[in-house]
Order: structure tokens, then sequence, then C-alpha cells
């Protein structure tokens, strides 16, 4: 499409319009409606359906509204001519000859376009009156979704969906003439994880879900604009609620972050919310067994504790854990409780984002990337509309895509190259890659990094030959990969959790800085795999970091913030989770508050450091893992219920709002925080906390954080708030990082890398029905050397041994993995493969032995 | 499996044309006549797999041609033709007595595997309809008499009928 504009006439309307769209795109501007089942808006028109028919003056016969291009000065008439009234309304007729009619038992009734567009644009009435044509009814393509051949208007939206945004060419037409069906590959489900698209886009009930089947008529739902909670990208979503019960979810548009679409998991798992297994009274160990209780007997009994701990071992015998899963202001008011009411900076999350990553700035900015590099990040099951966007501009732009990954990720197929390396090996890979640049990029890249000669003579060492024994990434692997990124015009590094647990935080950003120096506009963003990874760091839920990480250590802010609370901040610096694990087991924490996390599950370490705090409360929706442990355990509310903001892997905050009451007695987080503290200070500074409502937390989150001021709930609104990209400071100086040597253990001769899938075994996702039958059984993928060395073969039951216990699996033998590092998949196993960690997790390394 | 020489037979058509989906139809006559006059899933995946293409797409192209089988075929394939010169010419009425005459439905195959019945588009011999084509053979402006004729000369081994 030109700049140039056109002007059409269209039922005697002047429309002006850009040169190069289409009539139908001319006429929806100016507000003239044209049935269509065919066209989407965000698909390649095909001209399939024949419903667009309009005249054109000077063309011969109708033409299709959504295939023909506008020019200057064309005369269209869309109402106004009898011929094309006629023909869409015969085509309509058409269409239902054979359309089975069972709106009364159809979900899509009340929100069809054939229905819609059959009263406005049909003749209302059939002459047909032989027998309709009969096709498959109740045919499952998945385990998700059913179709319906028989009201299939042979539209083709679900084919193009899947090919033109998803890829996955799983869908096309079987049969020829009247006996043209939708179908898969004979006998293979439909796999995708972006199938749900398929039912929104289809124009009339012939994809359903298999979720949300007969559970409600679409009238009866109330509709809540939310967010969605299960990963970092955060779509925006309806939460369609009737009885109070949560029956389905569907995208709604946001361009700056899921377009029109949500992924699988978004849509079909939010069985959770409704779960029977959900907490309902808060509990109180009594006799060694967790009872129920009320809030005020859980809440006075939390309160006396903490004030006895207080008197007798002083505030750092406490601490707390908030979650990158809970809401903003959630985690704020952890950290103002434990900061100002209790007097110390132990408070924390587990998966704090590493120091210095920086939020990715823009989703939509992905597409127009020409060089994507994947590092330890795998978007497809950590994030997946991340990786609707990456296929946008490998589709539509061809970009490249290079995956440095121990494994192979679904990404992968776009052809890399594939770095595969062995956790540990970043440093290695990364200097592999400035080397190989050098090398092949000559001056231009030398050029950009002002102390290139002295740099020279450390990364001698680290020739790709040289290399590839470090890290296990081959050699030829690194010279493409260095080819590729000496042409990007805008490169950008996409960085994983995983990618800074071997070599430490600080070695592999500098080790990237090196590489992004060297290349045009390179851009890194940090991939957050939870929903609020940005919030609860930015709310201050880490032991060195006030709200919008303000250094604790700095006095001039401590003060500012002491007087601002009203209470003099502790000056004494926190433990991080790291730190408060030995603290628990040496005895020296005796009080603890976990909110929405569940560290007992993910390592046997903390499971067995937990036993030790005399007075652990967790607050949660399920009796996690770390519940069990707990003296008190607190109900809390779902997403779906409570108000508040969560702030996505670009930084942008985003309101999830109430759609249902919380089961039970169960209680917005914000809520149970306030009641407490309440109880706790003395009567005259209650005022202090005297939130009534989520938005009066979020009015003082807007005053503390400098970047958030002038902030409301109104001024979020439906779409969201971006902050501007953070400014970082181009480096001009290559930095000397080290690798490390391969380590080694005899005992222990493998790597465990673990991964997240898209569907697992997790605390929520165990509760959605359906979507667990899509969760493979607990597996290892090992290389086909490993398979030697051990004697093992595909297939065989084996023991996955670390210093810390063993787990069975059944072996998968592929070469899609980095030789001397074995795969396996987090929450799916049980026990949980966490078993085997020890914490602080750097990398674990285990052997295998046959099962007998 | 494919055997070497088919696979290589398709590699070879794939080269034939600027993109590969052009060579689809004749990979598939290739297979077909490989897997016994049937092209079951996995000699699609095969087909797929050798030409880089969505084995979705392979299936669906297969599906919509009447010379690609998706079940396993008898020895003989009748195929009649039911379009609209035939049609007017009573290959409705031939179809019948076909079906009635091998005691099998339209797609089915005898018990004793020797003929499979279909039902096709056009030959593109509406002169001579109804027409019916059995192997590669056509068999023109037909009568119930001249099918039984056929049919016996090709049971009873003495191979093609004019
Ligand atoms: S299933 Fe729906 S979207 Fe797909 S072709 Fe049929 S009517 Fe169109
Ligand atoms: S991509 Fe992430 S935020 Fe979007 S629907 Fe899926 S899980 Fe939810
Ligand atoms: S909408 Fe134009 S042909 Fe289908
Ligand atoms: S209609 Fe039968 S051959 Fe043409």
């Amino acid at each position: 499409m030109s700049d140039q504009t056109v002007c059409v006439i269209i039922d005697g309307q002047e429309v002006r319009c850009p040169a190069g769209c289409t009539v139908y795109e001319a006429a929806t501007t100016a507000g003239i409606h044209i049935p269509t089942f065919c066209h989407h808006p965000k698909l390649v028109p095909v001209g399939a359906c024949r419903q667009c028919l309009v005249e054109v003056e000077g063309m011969r016969g109708l033409q299709t509204a959504c295939t023909t291009p506008v020019r200057d000065n064309m005369v269209v008439k869309v109402h106004t001519s009898p011929a094309a009234v006629k023909a869409r309304k015969a085509n309509i007729e058409f269409l239902l000859t054979n359309h089975p009619l069972d709106c009364p038992v159809c979900d899509k009734g009340g929100e069809c376009p054939l229905q819609n567009q059959a009263m406005q644009d049909g003749p209302g009435q059939s002459r047909y009156v032989e027998e309709k044509r009969h096709k498959n009814k109740r045919y499952p393509l998945s385990e998700l979704i059913v179709l319906d051949q028989e009201r299939c208007v042979l539209c083709w939206r679900c084919i193009r969906f899947l090919d033109e945004w998803a890829d996955d060419h799983e869908l096309d037409l079987f049969g020829r003439g009247a006996d043209t069906r939708i179908d898969t590959f004979p006998g293979r489900p439909l796999r995708s994880k972006w199938q749900g698209n398929t039912i929104d886009i289809c124009p009339v009930g012939a994809l359903t879900s298999r979720i949300f089947r007969f559970e409600a008529r679409v009238w009866e739902l109330t509709n809540t604009a939310s967010v969605c909670p299960l990963c970092g990208v955060g779509c925006n979503i309806v939460l369609g609620v009737k009885n109070q019960k949560v029956r389905r979810i569907t995208p709604r548009e946001n361009m700056e972050v899921n377009d029109t679409w949500i992924c699988d998991k978004g849509r079909f798992a939010h069985g959770f919310v409704d779960h029977p297994d959900r907490l309902k009274t808060p509990l109180i160990r009594r006799n060694g067994k967790l009872e129920p209780a009320t809030w005020e007997e859980a809440l006075d009994l939390i309160a006396a504790r903490l004030n006895a701990i207080l008197q007798e071992d002083g505030p750092q015998a406490m601490a707390a854990l908030g979650s990158n899963q809970v809401t903003n202001e959630a985690n704020y008011l952890l950290q103002r409780f434990m900061r100002v009411v209790l007097g110390t900076n132990n408070v924390d999350h587990i998966g704090r984002i590493p120091t210095g990553a920086t939020p990715l700035t823009s989703l939509p900015g992905l597409e127009h990337r020409d060089v994507i590099v994947l590092l330890g990040c795998d978007p497809s099951t950590e994030a997946p509309l991340v990786e609707l966007w990456i296929k946008k501009a490998v589709l539509r732009h061809g970009a490249r895509v290079l995956v440095a990954n121990p494994h192979q990720i679904e990404l992968c197929r776009y052809g890399g190259p594939w770095l595969g390396y062995r956790p540990g090996g970043e440093v290695a890979l990364l200097n592999g890659l400035v080397r190989a640049v050098l090398d092949v990029g000559a001056k231009d890249q030398a050029a950009r990094a002002a102390n290139i000669e002295e740099s020279r003579s450390w990364l001698k060492a680290y020739t790709p030959e040289r290399v590839e024994p470090l890290c296990g990434t081959p050699a030829a692997a690194l010279r493409q990969a260095a080819e590729v990124l000496v042409q990007a015009r805008r490169p950008l590094f996409l960085v994983g959790p995983a990618w800074t647990k071997g070599s430490g935080e600080q070695r592999a950003f500098d080790a990237l800085a090196n590489l992004t120096l060297l290349l045009n506009d390179a851009e890194t963003g940090f991939v957050a795999g939870d929903a609020n990874a940005w919030g609860a760091l930015q709310m201050g839920v880490a032991p060195h970091w006030y709200p919008g990480q303000q250094p604790c250590q700095d006095p001039e802010i401590r003060n500012r913030l002491s007087s601002f609370w009203g209470t003099k901040l502790s000056p004494v610096p926190g433990l991080d989770w790291d730190g408060m694990l030995p603290a628990c087991a040496q005895g020296k924490l005796k009080g603890m508050w976990i909110i929405g996390s569940d560290p007992a599950h993910r390592s046997q370490t903390a499971g067995e450091a937990l036993k030790r705090i005399p007075f652990l409360v967790v607050q949660d929706l399920f009796m996690t893992e770390t519940a069990t442990l707990a003296q008190v355990v607190l109900p809390t509310a779902s997403f779906a219920e409570t108000e508040g903001t969560l702030t996505n892997l670009t930084g942008r905050l985003q309101m999830i709002r109430p759609a249902k009451r919380p089961p039970g007695q169960a209680r917005p987080d914000w809520w149970i925080i306030t009641e407490l503290a309440r109880r706790m200070v003395e009567s005259k500074r209650q005022k202090s906390w005297d939130f009534a409502s989520a938005a009066s937390v979020f009015q003082e989150i807007a005053k503390v954080i400098p970047g958030y001021r002038g902030l409301s709930y109104t001024t979020l609104g439906e779409a969201g708030w971006q902050p501007a990209p953070a400014q970082v400071k181009a480096r001009r100086h290559l930095v000397r990082v080290e690798a490390d040597p391969p380590s080694a253990d005899p005992n222990y001769p493998l790597e465990l890398v673990t991964g997240r899938l898209l569907y697992d075994r997790g605390t929520l996702l165990r509760r959605a029905s359906r979507i667990q039958n899509l969760v493979p059984s607990p597996y290892v993928i090992i290389h086909p050397d490993t398979a030697n060395q051990f004697g093992i073969a595909h297939g065989d039951p084996v023991w996955l041994i670390s210093s810390q216990g063993q787990l069975p699996f059944t072996v998968l033998v592929s070469d899609e993995i980095v030789a001397g590092t074995v795969f396996v998949p987090w929450n799916v196993s049980d026990p949980p493969v966490g078993m085997l960690v020890s914490e602080p997790e750097g990398l674990t390394r285990v052997r295998l032995a046959k099962q007998e | 499996m494919l055997s070497e020489k088919a696979r290589q037979e398709i590699r070879t058509l794939c080269q034939q044309y600027p993109s590969h989906q052009s060579g689809l139809l004749a990979a598939l006559y290739v297979a077909q006549q490989e897997y016994g006059g049937w092209l079951p899933p996995e000699a699609l995946d095969e087909v797929a797999t050798l030409m880089g293409l969505p084995a979705t797409y392979v299936a669906s192209a297969a599906s919509f041609y009447t010379m690609f089988h998706r079940k396993p075929v008898g020895h003989h394939r009748i195929e009649v033709c039911t379009n609209i010169s035939c049609s007017l010419l009573g290959a409705d009425h031939l179809l019948a007595y076909l079906s009635r005459k091998l005691g099998i439905q339209v797609g089915e195959t005898t018990p004793d595997g020797q003929f499979t019945l279909l039902e096709v588009e056009c030959l593109g011999s509406c002169g001579t309809a109804p027409v019916i084509k059995i192997d590669d053979q056509y068999y023109e402006n037909l009568t119930e008499e001249k099918v039984d004729h056929i049919l016996d000369r090709i049971t009873t081994g003495k191979g093609r009928a004019s």
C-alpha cells in the first residue's frame, strides 16, 4: 500500500482511502456494511465465498469487494445495485441450503456472522425442501476443538490463520465439490498451540471449543476485560463468566501486545480458577494438623506470633517471599509490610530477573528485526505470543532465527543455525561468536570497539575450534552464525532465564554486550516467563531494592522513603532467597511469609530448609507442597477474582479485573496484608494502612515509583500503559570475560538441563482438565553418545541420579541435544525434577542408570 | 517404505519444477504404484518429507483426485463416470447394475479382492457416453450386456475386451 490516497464513490458517497486498498476496506472505512465470510482483516484475501459481491461501474459482472483493489474515481454500488443485493441474498440462501440450522444447540449462536448476516442480508426463507447433505458432525480435531463439518462454509479462514500466522499447516480442504470438508491429516489431531484462535475467526459454529462446549449461551456471559496471568506476555483477554464460574477466555485486541490472538494455554487452562481444590478458608495448625479457622483467628494468631518473634529475636529473624505471579499491589504491600511493620529487608522472590537484564522494548517491534537470536530462551513454551511475533518476522520479512540452546527448540525449524551448548559454556560461546564476527566482518566490526587492539590478544583463545571443546558448540555453526550476524541490520538478542544460570549474571551479560557492541543497531531484551516478573522486581520485592529499583543502600533514598512511610527504615542489608536458605537451616529465621510461590516443590534443599522454620505462613490458591509445611495457610483470590496490575515482559502495566467472587472465604492479597498490618501497628499509625481497595494501593505505588507518577487505574484503562524504553548506555569497549573450563565430575558426568513445556503438571495446569491429556509422561532426552556410553536405548526406563536423589524417567535418544547434557521438562514428573536440584540453583550434574 | 528407486524418482521430479509443489501429483502417482495402488497415510507422510511439503497439504491434494486412492483397492478398479453426458445416457443405471452384479457399494471392494467400484467425474469421453474406465482402459457406449461381457473377459483372464 502506498501513501497516495484515491477517491472512490460508494453508494453515492465519496470515500478517500489509500491507493491499493480493497473495495471492502474502503467501504468499511466509510461505515458501509458489506457481508463477508472468507474475508478477515488479519488474513490475506482469497475471494472464496462470493458473499461480498458488489457492482463496479465499467466492470463486467459483479466483483468480490474483498479482493478488488480500488482505483481513483471508481464507482461502486453495494446497496444501490439491485443485482448485487440479489446476488448476495442468493449466496446466503445457497449457503443455508445445506446448513444444518442447529442454532439452538450451537455454541456460536448469538455471535455468529452467518446468523447475523442471514438476518441482515439474506432472504429470510429457504426454498430448499430436499434432504440436506451430511458430513461429520461431532468430529474432534484435537483434545481442545471439535468440528462440525455440516456447519462449515468452507471459507478457509481456519486454514489460512494456521498458515499465515502460526505456520502450522495442520488443516486443509479434503475431497472435492459438494463433498469438500475441512480436516486434518488422517488420524492426526491438531497440535498447533494456536488452534484456539480458529474458533474465534470461524464465521460459523463449525469450530467450537471442547472446554466451553454447552457451558453457556454467549448472551448469558458476563464479560470482563482482563489480562492472561500464565506467562510474561500478558495477552489481553476477556473472561466470560456465568453463575460465578469462568466459562471461557477469548482474546481482546491490543496491537502492542497480542494483536488479536492468544495461545491455547491462556485460552483453555482456566479450569484451575473454579477447581474444587481451591483453598476456601484460612487453616491453622492445631495438634500437628491444619484445620479450618476464621480470618480473625488466623490473622490474630499471625500478628501475635510475629510480635513475639520481633520481641525475642528481632526483625532480622523474619523473611518473606513475594512472587512474580501475583499482582504489583500484593508485592508492593508485602515489601512495605516487611520493611515498615517488621523493619527488615529480608524480602525476595524466586526467579528474580537477573541483574543487568533489560525488558524487551516492544512486541510488535519484533516483526521488524531481521535477525533474532534466542539465548537460552524458548519463546514457544515460555512466552508463546513472542513466538507468534517472531514467526511474523520470519514469514513476512524473511528474518533469521539463531538459536543458542542446549537442545533443539521449536524455533530451530527456520534453519538456525542451532548453537547447541553445554550449560556453563555461555561465555565461551559468546566469546567464540565475538571472535568469529571479527574474523568474518573484518574492519567494520572491529571499528566499533575502541579497545579492539588490546582485546585481540585475549580473544586469541576463542577461535571457533578452541571454543568447541569448551561449550560443545560446533565450530562450523559458530562461523555460520557469525556470517548472519555480520550481515544483520537490526539484530535482536532475546535472553531467557536459563542463560545466566551457568555463568553468572554479570559475566553472561558482559560477554553478550561485547558481541552486541560489534553489530549494527543490536538490541537485547529479557524474555520473562512469568506474568509479573518485572513487576515483582519493580515493586521492591528484593532485599537490595526499594520500589522502582531504588537502592536500599542509598541513605538519601532511605530517608525519603522513611518519611514517606512514616517510619525509620532499617539500613541492615536483607537476605536474598539464596541467603534465606542457609539462614533457615541454621535456625536463624523464626518466621516466614510466602505468597504465591512453592519453593518446596522446586527443590529438595528448599523443602528441607523450610521445615526448620518455626512459624511459616503460606498464602496461595491451593494446598501446595510448601503450604503443607506451614503453620498458617491463607486462601487468596485468583487473577479472575481480584483487581490489580501486572507488568509484562516489555514493562507494560496492565490491569486485571474481578470477573467473579473468590470461592468461600478466600480474599485478595492486598486485603490480607492490609488487615495483618492493621493488627500489628499501634493505633495512631493505623491511618497509614487504610487501603480500601487495590486502586488505593496503586495510588501509593504511583507516588513511590518515580517513573509511575500520575498513573492511576483510570489512566491504565483497557489497553495498559507502556513506559518509555530504558536508556541503555552504549558501551564502546570490549570487556575481558574469560570462559570457565568445562566442569567435570566422574560420578556425575552429565549436565542436567531443565525447561518448560507449554502444558505441564504445575500447580495451576494440573487443575485444567483436557490440558492434562496433552502433557507427555515423564521423559529424559539424551544424546546418542550418552546412550552408547551408558548402554541405554530409546524407550528404556532409567534412573536419573544427582547428589540429591534419583528419579525414574523414560529415555528418548535424540541428536537434537548437545552431547554431555540431558534434558528433562519441568513440572511433568511426580515427584518433580526439582528433587534432583540443589539450591542455590546453579548447575546440576547427573548420571544415568538403567532400571532393573 | 518407498523403495530407493521411487525415492530417487520423486527427488528428480522435485528438480523439474521451480517449486516442489508442482511435482506433487506425479510424486503421489509414483508412491501409489509402490504401495499397491493406494496411498496409506505413511505414503503421504513419506512423500511430504521427501518433498519438504506439509503432510496435511499432501493428504489434501491426494484427496482431491479420484485417481488417488486413500483406501486399499482391488486388483481392478472400475471407474464409472457419472458426470452430465454419461448421466443423461444412463450412467446411474449402469452404476447400480455394477453394484448389484458385484454385490458391493460404490467405494467398496469385492471380498475376493478383484474389483473396486468407483464413481468418477468426467472422463473426457462424453461423445461415447456412458463411459467406464477399468484400470487404464476406456470402455465406451456401454450397455448392461457389454458390461457383462467385459467383466467376463476380465475374470476369465482373457484380458481386455474392446
Ligand atoms: S471450519 Fe469455519 S473457518 Fe474453517 S473453513 Fe469452515 S467455516 Fe471457515
Ligand atoms: S502467550 Fe502467555 S499471556 Fe498470552 S495467552 Fe499464552 S500464556 Fe497467556
Ligand atoms: S468475503 Fe469476499 S469472497 Fe468471501
Ligand atoms: S460426462 Fe462422462 S465422460 Fe464426460
